[in-house]
């Protein structure tokens, strides 16, 4: 169940989901939404047309434009879904106009890949 | 923090690792002598690994679940982010230099040049401060570009392209030159930086 809408809209698409937060401004590239860190576990996976859901947003607040870039170069998620809201990643959301909501800890172990 | 002899570069490994664990806020005990650039070290760490907004440095907290940060943690993130033995360019400033860190590196600096090119980080109104008390002249006799309204993290200044290995004491620096702009990271603690990559 959704606990909170931070940025409304309607997508549809394939879900990607991380079990740890993403650092957008460290651990995506914006060119390609491909994932570069190799200590995360969507390293080498591109989130670009994807539902993604992961915990939470961390690092710089510099993520917020890296959100804007994806969206800008055609690489952003369709939108995303969290556990918890971070000023990071709800304020790229809102910027580059991707639908992100926060859902419920049921809600959101029930949430398979696919 | 069961640390000992601990530098600035500690402080920032420490900060990662609490910002990688911690929720909204942490308690640090073990780290109450820390001087202004082991607690932005520690600052920036956190805020890299993490979402934590406030730490509190408290001996005395006997509530809260504890997690040690020991030498064997501390070689973990050591070896996650120092991808180098060496490098071609001494970054320093990140965050970006106080005015009070400026003039103690020109003071460590005085009569000792870079063997490498270095590039110094700070707000624009430090780098006014710091040129009207002459510290700039200091510092570029010793070789260092003085850098403002960029930083670190973010600049194309510092490519893949250009150079192959960084050396900082920035834990935060590292961790974005590492993964933002693929560059190989060299970490040291700056007394280290100067001995190592200056010369009298």
């Amino acid at each position: 169940m959704v606990e909170k809408v931070i940025v409304k809209g309607k997508a549809k698409g394939k879900i990607l989901k991380s079990k740890i937060p993403i650092n957008f401004l460290g651990a995506v590239d914006k060119k390609t939404g491909i994932i570069r860190d190799n200590k995360h576990d969507l390293f080498q996976k591109s989130i670009k047309n994807t539902i993604l859901v992961f915990p939470y947003g961390v690092g710089s607040s510099v993520g917020a434009y890296t959100i804007y870039s994806l969206k800008s170069n055609n690489s952003a998620p369709y939108a995303m879904i969290c556990q918890k809201a971070d000023l990071t990643v709800a304020s790229g959301c809102a910027l580059a106009n991707i639908p992100l909501v926060i859902v419920t800890q049921k809600e959101y172990d029930s949430i398979k890949n696919g | 923090m069961k640390v000992k002899n601990s530098n600035e570069l500690t402080y920032g490994l420490l900060g990662y690792f609490a910002g990688k664990i911690a929720g909204s806020s942490v308690r640090i005990s073990g780290a109450s002598d820390l001087d202004k650039r082991s607690c932005k070290a520690l600052c920036g760490g956190m805020g890299t690994s993490g979402q934590c907004g406030k730490f509190v440095l408290d001996d005395n907290d006997n509530q809260s679940e504890k997690v040690d940060f020991d030498n064997k943690e501390m070689q973990n993130i050591f070896d996650e982010l120092n991808t180098t033995d060496s490098g071609d360019l001494v970054v320093l400033g990140s965050p970006q230099l106080g005015l009070e860190e400026i003039s103690d590196l020109a003071l460590m600096l005085k009569g000792r040049s870079f063997k490498k090119r270095c590039m110094i980080f700070c707000p624009r109104a430090i780098q006014q401060q710091a040129y009207d008390l002459g510290y700039t002249n200091t510092l570029k006799r010793a070789g260092c570009e003085m850098l403002f309204d960029c930083c670190t993290c973010l600049t194309p200044l510092i490519d893949k392209d250009d150079v192959d290995g960084v050396i900082t004491n920035s834990i935060k620096g590292a961790y974005y030159l590492k993964n933002s702009n693929d560059v190989k990271v060299n970490l040291k603690p700056l007394s280290q930086i100067i001995d190592d990559e200056t010369k009298w």
